[in-house]
């Protein structure tokens, strides 16, 4: 199974689209009537340095992509099975599935372009070698109540948007442990609540158009999930202000083609591969780690952590050499966590999330390490992890009494 | 009233084996970008910086000379030992580059991006090696006047960085430059090889003009957060273009200029976040005693890289 991926900022770059435009010369004139200048000239030559300015990056972006596409299409005339986008890139994707034509797309990322840009004293950061969890924690504990998460780009690359003083601020909270931040060159606070003005006033532009029925699905930002009937308006406009959920549409499509016992290649179609490096991440950082079965006694167990700790080591050769005394005990305690989980709950216990208020979780797997350093569930009905210090099991018998 | 702190980023020529080794070791955020930068360039080298710089228990004698491997091994390591300083709190107001050190205050100010900072100091240096003659550098600690003395030693060669009153270095091609140290040697006139293998700052740099600036064109480049000086000559701010960074490579360095130009507006406190402090020392003759400005080096070649990074944390302390 294959999905095409179309990039959003950020994948820009001076001579981005060199050949594409002679060879669909209609489009590209057509893109620079309904802009006002030559697209041409902007993504090659950019001579007034205007690529990097949001109202321009967009419908650059939109329209190199359209035409690598197009171009796609021409050499191996088959169509994906799933497109998605990150951010502008979703407006690529229904373009790809035939929601609304090339010039109708370019005049909502015009729009869309145009009204991002009047977002000013916002910034966002890009947060390595941490988590959802763990950002959450650091913002609260810090009362950093003007910062949100604006991409799950993967479980440990996270970037947040909010106002600029506290993007500034926050910087020394996250300079612990492994993490790492980077703020980014942006002038808003994209998909944070800061960008309420601008998706209201999208919601009320989209009006305008009429969208056509989805020929290939589209997952969506916003949900995670594939495009619903008549929710076009309603998922673009949202996914200004709110985040970016691509690590978790990923694992929908990965988990789909393993339902259906069959892998998904993922493919990027624009400048740049950006997401397909993120893809890759992605897919490194998800990959279970086995842990053996608990049956020899606690003395052996111990010494089998520590092997297996070693053999995940060996996969990031950086890491392989020294692995220090405080590095290894947190990684047995979690591999204990896992294998103590693993001998009293079955695949199917029930259990609650004190994160997640209500229903009762199933479980669907055995608990497994993430990224080398977190216990993790899954449960049914869910694609995401559930991290095992979040999970209580509901025993049965014991409620009884 | 505190004085502006500078930022200084020597280029080639600072670089050795085991670099920072010290604090690789010791210092952990140190280590964590490192290892940061170098999942990076290990994919666009082929190799991983840290076993080049570290691992492959090389001398910190040895030359350090293979382009491929100094570009980005020297803007990885600006960068890392930037954040750390970042990281406690001393922050910088400017940013100064010397000649390929400008790499490195690009990408400090968020002007382009650490990957394609690295990514184009890589392919810049793959460039130059496939293109150009095969050259050499040579620093003279003497009075630039000497090369009005023996014109016939000093013709076939170039000037290519002014750094203090009695400190200067020219390039040419290697057969000549090789004469010409010999024949300083033989004058006692101070002088030392450095490990750079090409006509950097020189006509030699000529042909490779259209191309440096096709790479560099090539690179998202915004403004950048902080303000960056160049040392190509006496300036108070650059736009950063294509045409600026062929400049950097193609033309003499006027460290001294810039600096006694800067001097006239404040005093200042200038940090090397090099790997030699060579540039520190330059500011320490070039003010003379004279102002009020300080100069501080990060590191040295001398290892005890720690005891280094605590005497500028506590000069610092005294200085605000």
């Amino acid at each position: 199974m294959k999905t095409y991926m179309f990039p959003g900022q950020g994948s820009q770059s001076r001579r981005m689209g060199e050949n594409l435009f002679e060879e669909f010369q209609e489009l590209t004139d057509k893109a620079s009537n309904i802009l006002g200048y030559s697209i041409k000239e902007l993504c090659l030559n950019d001579p007034q340095r205007q690529l990097n300015k949001t109202q321009f990056t967009q419908p650059a972006i939109y329209v190199v992509s359209a035409l690598s596409y197009y171009k796609k299409l021409e050499e191996t005339s088959e169509k994906p099975d799933f497109v998605i986008g990150h951010s502008l890139g979703e407006f690529n994707a229904l373009l790809a599935s035939e929601c609304y034509t090339f010039e109708s797309g370019l005049k909502l990322v015009k729009k869309r372009g145009e009204l991002m840009s009047q977002a000013t004293d916002g910034g966002m950061a890009a947060i390595l070698n941490s988590s959802k969890e763990e950002i959450e924690q650091i913002l609260q504990d810090n009362q950093l109540a003007e910062i949100e998460i604006a991409n799950y780009n993967t479980p440990s690359q996270i970037v947040i948007s909010g106002s600029k003083e506290e993007i500034g601020k926050a910087e020394p909270y996250f300079q612990k442990g492994e993490i790492l931040y980077y703020p980014l060159n942006t002038g808003g606070a994209f998909h944070s609540r800061f960008m309420q003005p601008a998706s209201k006033k999208f919601a009320v532009y989209l009006k305008k158009f009429k969208f056509s029925p989805l020929q290939i699905p589209v997952i969506s930002n916003v949900t995670a999930q594939p495009y619903k009937k008549n929710s076009v308006v309603k998922n673009l406009s949202k996914q200004i202000d709110s985040g970016v959920r691509w690590s978790d549409s990923i694992q929908y499509l990965m988990k789909l083609a393993e339902q259906k016992e069959s892998s998904m290649q993922f493919e990027e179609v624009g400048n740049n591969d950006v997401l397909t490096k993120i893809v890759d991440t992605l897919k490194r950082e998800l990959a279970p780690i086995p842990v053996k079965e608990q049956t020899a006694q606690p003395t052996d167990k111990k010494e089998t952590s520590q092997k297996t700790v070693r053999t995940k080591n060996v996969e990031t050769p950086s890491e392989a050499k020294e692995i220090k005394k405080k590095e290894k005990l947190d990684a047995i305690s979690v591999e204990e966590k896992v294998s103590s989980w693993n001998a009293k709950y079955p695949v199917g216990t029930k259990a609650k999330s004190k994160v997640i208020e209500g229903e009762e979780l199933e479980t669907r797997t055995e608990a497994v390490i993430l990224f080398g350093h977190r216990a993790a569930v899954y449960m049914k009905d869910y694609n995401g992890y559930f991290d095992l210090n979040e999970v209580v099991p509901v025993i049965q018998n014991q409620m009884t009494t | 009233m505190t004085k502006p702190i500078v930022f200084m980023f020597s280029g080639q020529g600072s670089q050795y084996y085991q670099m920072g080794r010290e604090l690789f070791e010791n210092h952990s955020r140190f280590k964590i970008w490192m290892k940061h930068c170098d999942a990076i360039v290990e994919p666009m080298l082929g190799r991983s910086l840290i076993d080049i710089i570290y691992q492959d228990g090389r001398s910190k004698m040895e030359p350090f000379d293979e382009l491929r491997y100094t570009n980005p091994a020297i803007l990885c390591f600006e960068y890392c030992l930037t954040k750390i300083l970042m990281e406690s709190k001393i922050e910088p107001d400017y940013l100064l580059g010397y000649s390929f050190g400008e790499l490195t205050s690009l990408v400090v100010s968020g002007a382009i991006s650490l990957q394609d900072g690295l990514r184009f100091s890589i392919d810049i240096a793959e460039l130059i090696q496939a293109d150009s003659q095969q050259a050499g550098m040579l620093a003279i600690i003497d009075s630039t006047a000497i090369i009005d003395e023996y014109p016939h030693v000093f013709e076939s060669c170039w000037l290519t960085a002014k750094n203090f009153n009695n400190s200067f270095v020219v390039g040419g091609l290697e057969s000549d430059i090789v004469e010409l140290h010999e024949f300083l040697n033989d004058r006692k006139i101070v002088n030392q090889l450095l490990p750079v293998k090409y006509g950097f700052h020189t006509k030699l740099m000529e042909p490779l003009k259209p191309k440096i600036i096709e790479l560099f064109n090539g690179i998202n480049c915004s403004s950048g957060r902080i303000p960056m000086l160049s040392s190509l000559k006496p300036n108070k701010q650059v736009s950063i273009t294509a045409e600026h960074i062929w400049q950097v490579f193609r033309y003499p360095v006027d460290f001294s200029g810039t600096l006694n130009f800067l001097l006239q507006y404040e005093d200042y406190i200038f940090i090397d976040v090099g790997p030699s402090g060579t540039l520190a020392t330059f500011v320490k003759y070039i003010c003379n005693q004279e102002g009020d400005s300080q100069y501080l080096e990060v590191i040295n070649q001398f290892g005890r890289d720690l005891d280094s990074l605590n005497k500028l944390k506590n000069s610092l302390l005294v200085a605000a």
